[in-house]
């Protein structure tokens, strides 16, 4: 790398570190840092003062109720990692082309009288369900893709939250009554929302609700959303 | 020669084991979903973390938000933690950094502080120094608003408007009615001032 290659980009190594770099300056930035000897030099010492800049805030304690959310959601993922693969749920009639998935669905939709069941696999491992709107929600609609025992529920409409609010899903297993709470969501503008949900593999049941922020361990709402899953 | 942590793989440590590791050990045993080793690794930074976020977002319950989405994102990405990038601690403030600008990107509003003293707002609220940590904290933060404040204050503003701000270099130049140049070059004046005058002191 010669001076003249390397000038264009003098200035933009402090920029960069703080973040500041709109995202084509960044990439072309990186793509010089990576063959700048000079630049990587100059990083290594400046690095230092931004890392620092943190440590200029007021120092304000985390409340207490995050450690213990956090933490139990951690502890949780953690002791479902360490099993053996649990069998993994299937409904081996699902394993069909689409089409016919499709036709079978509609068929149980109306001798069942639910909205909401299984609509079909995106995928040898993926399976699909539609959630069921309720009256609050109405104009709402989401799917749960389950891939092994976890999985994605895509939402939409779903109705406004205050800025104190969240949406959480619960999930139920089969055989209990207990909702267990899972993934904490806010909305993109436009009501689109995903949330990522783990321990799906004896789930019967997954619901949306809505929440004080930072999520509850027991709903505290009637449910926005209900995915039938077995 | 392997890291302490990975001379103890594949035996659970026990918390006080577990505390005595360095940050830099705590994270591979992290990687491997080990939830106790994940405590100690928050209860270390939860502080700092959460500080900042509340900084940059302003606001009790994003702040919480926020830290509570970096963490999670830190567990559940197992830890992609480079030791050659820095130390544990900076990487975590990254994320958390990032987090916070994106969630008041998403608000579409950015109202950053402009004074970088704090000192009044801490006097106003005195928070319990609970553990000693915590008071070192809060002296290393007295130190480093020390040395902010010593800046030129053209310096210290354009370095908080990015950082603490997320503003772009473009932005700040509109913002502030100066040349592109002359923002980046007060960026890396007031950088190399912070790191000249005062690391050695705080950081070494």
């Amino acid at each position: 790398m010669n001076a003249q290659d390397h000038r264009p980009f003098e200035d933009d190594l402090a920029a960069w570190m703080l973040g500041a770099l709109d995202e084509p300056e960044a990439e072309a930035f990186e793509r010089h840092l990576d063959g700048c000897e000079r630049c990587q030099t100059d990083l290594r010492w400046l690095r230092p003062a931004v890392d620092v800049l943190p440590a200029s805030v007021t120092q304000i304690p985390p409340p207490p109720r995050m450690r213990g959310q956090l933490l139990g959601t951690v502890r949780a993922e953690a002791r479902r990692a360490s099993r053996p693969q649990a069998a993994r749920r299937r409904l081996p009639w699902l394993r069909v082309p689409r089409p016919a998935v499709a036709a079978l669905a509609a068929t149980a939709l109306v001798a069942a009288g639910v909205a909401g069941y299984t609509l079909g696999v995106g995928s040898e491992e993926e399976e699909t369900f539609t959630a069921e709107p309720s009256k609050e929600a109405t104009g709402a609609s989401a799917e749960l893709v389950v891939d092994g025992d976890s999985g994605t529920l895509h939402a939409s409409g779903l109705p406004p939250l205050r800025r104190d609010q969240v949406f959480q899903a619960w999930i139920r297993n089969v055989g209990e009554t207990e909702l267990r709470p899972s993934d904490v969501f806010r909305p993109a503008q436009g009501g689109e929302a995903t949330a990522s949900l783990d321990g799906l593999e004896d789930a019967a049941q997954v619901m949306v609700t809505r929440e004080p922020r930072g999520g509850s361990t027991q709903p505290t709402t009637r449910p926005l959303l209900r995915a039938k899953l077995s | 020669m392997g890291s302490l942590a990975e001379h103890v793989a594949g035996v659970t440590m026990n918390t006080e084991a577990l505390q005595r590791l360095a940050d830099e050990d705590l994270m591979p045993l992290v990687a491997r979903n080990d939830a106790a080793a994940f405590e100690v690794f928050y209860d270390r930074h939860a502080g700092a973390a959460y500080s900042l976020a509340h900084r940059i977002v302003g606001d009790p319950g994003a702040a919480e938000d926020v830290t509570q989405e970096a963490f999670l994102s830190i567990w559940r990405s197992k830890a992609r933690y480079d030791a050659a990038r820095g130390s544990v601690r900076a990487w975590t403030l990254g994320i958390v950094r990032n987090r916070a600008i994106d969630a008041i990107r998403r608000q579409g509003g950015r109202a950053p502080k402009l004074d970088l003293d704090d000192e009044a707002a801490l006097e106003r609220k005195p928070a319990p120094e609970r553990t000693e940590a915590e008071a070192l904290r809060r002296e290393t933060a007295r130190q480093v608003r020390g040395a902010l404040g010593a800046l030129p204050s053209d310096q210290s503003q354009v370095i908080e408007l990015a950082y603490f701000g997320g503003f772009s270099h473009s932005e700040i130049a509109k913002m502030l009615g100066m040349p592109l140049g002359t923002v980046k070059g007060r960026m890396r004046l007031g950088l190399e001032k912070i790191r000249a005058r005062f690391a050695e002191e705080v950081l070494e």
